[in-house]
């Protein structure tokens, strides 16, 4: 086995799968404690499906770089969902399911009345599952998907503290002259790049796992933003390289054994929450 | 905590640069113990499952090809895993200037298609991703030993097909084709 690997790394593709992947799964999981802690956890389908929709759009108008339009259309859908902060949480499921299902019926709607390829069922399946996405890759995406991921990251190492201000209680935030709106605004735009390029390694249906997996199997163990964060990050990128790595092996889809692995570390962490509650450490 | 965010940083730089740089060369699928015959084949995915071959060997015609005797395959896709072979010969279609002139060996699902105005027929060798969902496939075409419905499988049969990758124009579009290919049946013979 170990050979195989070798072999298949030295094709240049699987190089990208992991390095994107690494990154992509670091970023979500970031992300995914706050969304989790401001309880968005189901934002991320939603965002996916909108994504789906404006990629349909694209591939209709057949622009060249579908990046942007999926990009700011993804962004400004975020911003619309999250941008009254607590506000936003009591219409927070019913925006979220509109804007979702919508956009899903929408783009496949389009794609059916204006196929761009002669496998619109298969087209349609690999972008909502991921089955190899991650796997075809060119070097100018993964040079674009590194400028993102380096960008979420540098944003949240930069803003970290204003960040968990506004997770846990805004008002006080404010309160105490933070700028929530602007706060909110940029989570809001940082989780729509996200939701994009998450896409390409799990797929739509399942970004929702890669987002809140993590972070929920951290919580299991540890109780300070932190340790949750860290946790979360290591815990994300484990999964995502043993999910690539199990997938190109066995021929599973990519997208799925990744957040099958989420689920076997959840289950894994939820254990060990429960022996670290019973040792009364 | 300052350190621990430069840290992370510097991680993240790390992996963002350690994908720089085209490779030009495309690496070989060639599996070492396989061609040279040995028994030890480390294979998670059995090749013999697709092929129904015990070994794989790359059975290009020599004449065709180098004047060798036999020519191993440059890029396997039978000893690849399903996922790895999707997104192989995707690349083949994205990418196909770094396959030009290599020798392709790859098994699928016999498939052919009659074209009535020019009344030409095209053969492909059919691979399917792993939820099977998405398809996609390589046409081929044989050498001169075969001749056509008798010495070719059955349409939807598992094959198994060796040629030298190549592209050619038609109309505004441009199609990937494996030339001088030779096939082998599901028994594992090579036919003809």
């Amino acid at each position: 086995m170990p050979d195989k690997l070798l072999m298949y790394f030295q094709h240049p593709f699987v190089r990208y799968a992991f390095i994107v992947g690494v990154l992509i799964a670091l970023c979500s999981s970031l992300l995914g404690v706050v969304l989790v802690l401001k309880r968005f956890s189901y934002i991320g389908d939603g965002l996916s499906h909108v994504a789906f929709g404006a990629m349909a759009v694209a591939a209709v108008m057949k622009l060249t770089n579908e990046m942007l339009l999926i990009l700011p259309v993804t962004v400004i859908s975020a911003i619309l969902l999250l941008r009254t902060g607590q506000n936003a949480k009591i219409r927070g499921d019913a925006a979220i399911a509109m804007i979702s299902v919508g956009a899903l019926a929408f783009g496949y709607l389009l794609m059916n009345i204006f196929p761009t390829s002669s496998n619109l069922t298969g087209d349609v399946c690999s972008t909502l599952f991921g089955s190899a996405s991650i796997l075809t890759l060119t070097q100018k995406e993964v040079v674009l998907c590194a400028i993102l991921s380096v960008a979420v990251v540098l944003v949240f190492i930069l803003f970290y503290n204003r960040i968990v201000a506004v997770t846990f209680d805004e008002t006080f935030a404010k309160a105490t002259g933070v700028n929530t709106q602007a706060c909110n605004l940029l989570i809001a735009a940082v989780i729509a790049v996200i939701i994009v390029l998450a896409m390409n390694l799990v797929g739509s249906l399942l970004i929702s796992a890669l987002v809140i997996f993590p972070a929920l199997s951290a919580m299991r163990i540890f109780s300070s933003f932190k340790s949750v964060t860290i946790c979360s990050a290591f815990l994300s990128v484990i999964c995502a390289v043993s999910g690539i790595v199990i997938s190109i092996l066995a021929g599973t889809p990519a997208g799925s054994t990744i957040v099958a692995a989420d689920v076997a570390a959840f289950g894994l962490c939820s254990l060990a929450g429960l022996i670290k509650r019973g040792t009364g450490r | 905590m300052k350190r621990c965010r430069y840290i992370l940083v510097l991680i993240v730089i790390i992996c963002v640069t350690a994908g720089c740089g085209k490779d030009k060369e495309v690496p070989a699928d060639v599996n070492p113990a396989a061609i040279s015959g040995t028994e030890e084949v480390p294979a998670d995915v059995d090749p013999a499952a697709i092929s129904g071959t015990e070994e794989v060997p790359a059975d290009v015609d020599p004449a065709a090809i180098s004047g060798t005797e036999e020519v191993p395959a440059d890029v396997d896709l039978t000893v690849l895993s399903s996922t790895m072979v999707y997104a192989e010969v995707y690349h083949m279609m994205v990418s196909p200037e770094d396959y030009i002139g290599r020798t392709v060996k790859m098994a699928g699902v016999f498939s052919s298609y009659h074209d009535y105005n020019t009344g030409k027929d095209y053969f492909a060798c059919i691979i399917s991703d792993a939820t099977a969902c998405c398809s996609q496939g390589i046409e081929f075409e044989l050498t001169d030993d075969y001749i056509y419905p008798d010495d070719y499988p059955e349409e939807g049969g598992e094959i198994c097909v060796a040629g030298v990758f190549d592209t050619y124009e038609d109309g505004d579009y441009t199609y990937c084709i494996l030339r001088e290919a030779r096939i082998e049946t599901e028994k594992g013979s090579e036919s003809t």
